[in-house]
Formats: structure tokens, sequence, C-alpha cells
């Protein structure tokens, strides 16, 4: 046995020459190495910097609508007026969204640490660092655009491009334009029924705003289906009342 | 000085081979030998017989790749002293390739076919391999490297390293098997 494993080992030591000129070069430079281990902190990051964007948004839109009857009214398109939505609605979703971030970064949090511990980065980590990429540039007052659908599954734009034409076509495609001459998006959430409209909590007569087909989204499902759900129940229990 | 150059030098007989062999190389050789021997002044002993080797043999023989070239001397002159230094001692120090045993059936017979044969099928073996899978093999048991080292180069953990050399191991073994060595 013992020879017989020296006899192994003599032959692993004439292995062709070019497997050996290939083995003298590192699999990765030093830098990417060291890149490689700071890529799940600073994704982690990154995603929470964006959440914090996110948040603020969201809970600025919330505070404004409040005061729709006031002066901030005025300062929008006239076609822009009180949403059909409650209050209680924009509240629930802010509320929604906030446990859905914390959800995400705990998410993020543990697949950041399991990457340390050399697991390949999953697939919906390297998402969720690109989504956070994609809104830490965004002008501030662009909106947060979460699409939700009643029947449970929810979409995030993953690229810039994306998100644009998703927007120009919400723009072309209303039977007005939402905010006017100019489309301003100001919305923190949109949302679809799954039949095929969509509505925002900012648009005066949701019914009557019917922006666009859904397009089958190309990017992958973000949100856990409870929120989408509970999101669901939410525009449900708004168009009873 | 690149590698053609340098074997030009020994074929015309010039001293200077050996220096520019170390300048280029010599760091590299130094850490096969100790890798193996654990021993500063025996790797340096060994790595200095490489080039005296290589001078021997170079002509006739033309390397192209002269680090790979000095490597083998230098892998299996180190090998050699360690087994001389080790022979009848019944001490717990191992080698990395010790881990390779489990490439062999338990009842193995002694081998009846060449180094090279041997060698030419884990060639083969290797080249059918993922490039990682490949570089940590021979990281490991070519040269010797710690676990640690060859994560580190490789940009992965220790623990996948491992798990990789395992898997690796497993699958050679299933080879050589299939292709009638070690039965």
């Amino acid at each position: 046995m013992k020879n017989n494993l020296d006899f192994l080992a003599n032959g692993i030591g004439l292995v062709d020459d070019d497997l050996l000129k290939e083995a003298e070069t590192p699999l990765i430079s030093a830098k990417t190495a060291a890149l490689k281990r700071i890529l799940p902190i600073a994704a982690c990051f990154l995603l929470l910097c964006g959440i914090l964007t996110a948040s603020l948004v969201i809970g600025k839109k919330a505070a404004g609508h409040k005061d729709v009857s006031g002066g901030e009214k005025n300062v929008r398109d006239s076609a822009v007026s009180e949403t059909t939505f409650p209050d209680p609605v924009s509240d629930a979703l802010s509320e929604l969204l906030n446990s859905l971030t914390s959800e995400i970064f705990a998410k993020s949090m543990k697949m950041g640490e399991a990457a340390k511990n050399g697991a390949p980065m999953a697939e919906e980590m390297q998402f969720l660092y690109e989504a956070s990429i994609l809104q830490k540039p965004q002008p501030e007052g662009k909106p947060y655009l979460i699409l939700v659908f009643s029947d449970g599954s929810a979409y995030l734009p993953l690229t810039e491009d994306e998100f644009n034409l998703l927007l120009i076509d919400l723009k072309t495609s209303g039977e007005k334009p939402a905010f006017g001459g100019e489309w301003k998006p100001a919305v923190p959430v949109l949302l679809a029924d799954g039949s095929g409209n969509f509505y925002s909590p900012y648009i005066e007569n949701a019914a009557d705003n019917v922006l666009t087909e859904p397009e089958t989204p190309a990017f992958e499902v973000l949100l856990p289906s409870a929120f989408a759900q509970d999101a669901a129940q939410i525009i449900r229990e708004s168009g009873e009342k | 000085m690149e590698d053609r150059e340098i074997v030009l030098l020994y074929y015309g007989r010039n001293e200077a081979a050996i220096a520019e062999s170390a300048k280029r190389y010599g760091k590299m050789l130094l850490r096969i030998s100790e890798n193996v021997l654990k021993n500063p002044q025996d790797a340096e002993e060994c790595v200095n017989d490489a080039y005296l080797h290589a001078w021997n043999a170079i002509p006739p023989d033309c390397p192209v790749y002269l680090g790979a070239y000095l490597s083998k001397i230098v892998r299996n002159l180190s090998l050699n002293k360690w087994r001389d230094l080790h022979a009848g001692k019944r001490d717990a120090e191992t080698l990395p390739f010790d881990e390779l045993s489990e490439c062999l059936a338990e009842d193995a017979e002694a081998p009846d076919f060449s180094e090279k044969e041997l060698s030419a099928a884990i060639s083969t073996f290797l080249k059918s391999e993922k490039r990682d899978a490949r570089y940590v093999f021979l990281r490991r048991y070519f040269y010797g490297d710690a676990i640690e080292e060859i994560a580190k180069k490789a940009g992965f953990t220790a623990s996948k390293t491992k798990s990789m050399l395992l898997r690796t191991r497993k699958k050679l073994a299933e080879y050589l098997k299939k292709e009638g060595f070690f039965l």
C-alpha cells in the first residue's frame, strides 16, 4: 500500500508541463480575492442604504399624502388630487413595506454571512445587490417602484432600463396622464389587481386610471408572497368600502 | 529572462543559466521543497541539486516550460530525501500525498505499469476536470501547499477547498479503477 502510494505521488509528479504551468498562476488575483471577501459586506451595506432611502421616500410620501388637502396639492398637477384609497390603506402599505425591508435585510445579512463563510453568493443575493445599486443613484424623489399582483406575486424592476421602460409604458398607455403633462412619478407603491390593471394609491380615481397592461416581468420575485397577499387584501378591502 | 533564453544558456553551457533559473524560479522551487521537507537547509540543498540535475540534463532535454521542468525535479528529489529521512521510522509525520491513499484499493497489488503510464492517465483525468478543481488538486498534491494557502490563492474558504479535494480524489480513484490502475 505504502509503495503504491509513493508510486501514485510520483505519478502526479510527472503530470504534463502545461498543467503545471497553469497551476503556477493563482486562480484569482490578490485584488480580486480581497474584493471577494468584502463584497458580501459591501452588498449588505448598499442594500441597507437602498432600503433606508426607500423607507424615507415612502415615509415622506405617506406624510405628504395626509396633507394633500392643503398647499401640497397645488404643487402637483391639477389632474392629480386625492386618492380614492383611504389614508389607512397607505399607512398599512407603508407598514407592510417597512416589515418587508426588515425581512429583506435580515435575509441579505444571512446570505452575506453565508457568503463570508464560503457559500457562493446566491443569485438572489446578487439580485438584491444589483437592486440596491440601482436604487442608490436615483435622484431624490424618484419612486421606489414595486409591482404587487393580487395573485401573490410581486416584482421590482431589476435594471434602470427596465425601470424607465416601465415608466414610459405607464405614461403612454394611460387614458390620461397620471400626473399631467410631464411624467413625474411620485408613487411609492404601484399596485396591480391581477386582471391587467395597475393602480396607484396616489391617483385621484384608481378605477379610472387603468395605466397599462402588465408585461411579463423579466425580473425575479423579490417580495415575500405573504406581503403581496396582504397588499392585495388591502386593495380588495379598499374597493369594498 | 524568458524560459527560452535561459534554456539557450544551458545549451551554450553558460553557468549564468543556473543564476537565471534561480532568479526566475528559485522561490517557487524552495517552497516546493520546504513543503515536503519542512526544513529550510534540506530544502536549499535539494534546490541546488535540482539545478545540477538540470545542468546535466539540458541538453539533450529541451523544456518548453522551465518552471514546470525544474519543479518536477525538485519535487522528486525532495520526496526521495523525505523518504530517506523517514525510512524505518514510525513517526506520525505525513505528507499531503498521504491523503491520496483513498485512491488506492486496500488490497491493491504492486503496480505492473510504469509511472509514466500512470502519470499520463492522471494528466488526462485532470484535463477533464474544471480548472478550479485542477488548480486545487495540483497545488495540494504537486506543490504540497497547505489548504489555507490554496484557499487564499483560489479565493475559496478552507472548507470548500477541502471538499473540492475530497471530490477530486474520489473521482480520480474511480477513474484509475476504470482505467485498470491499482485494482
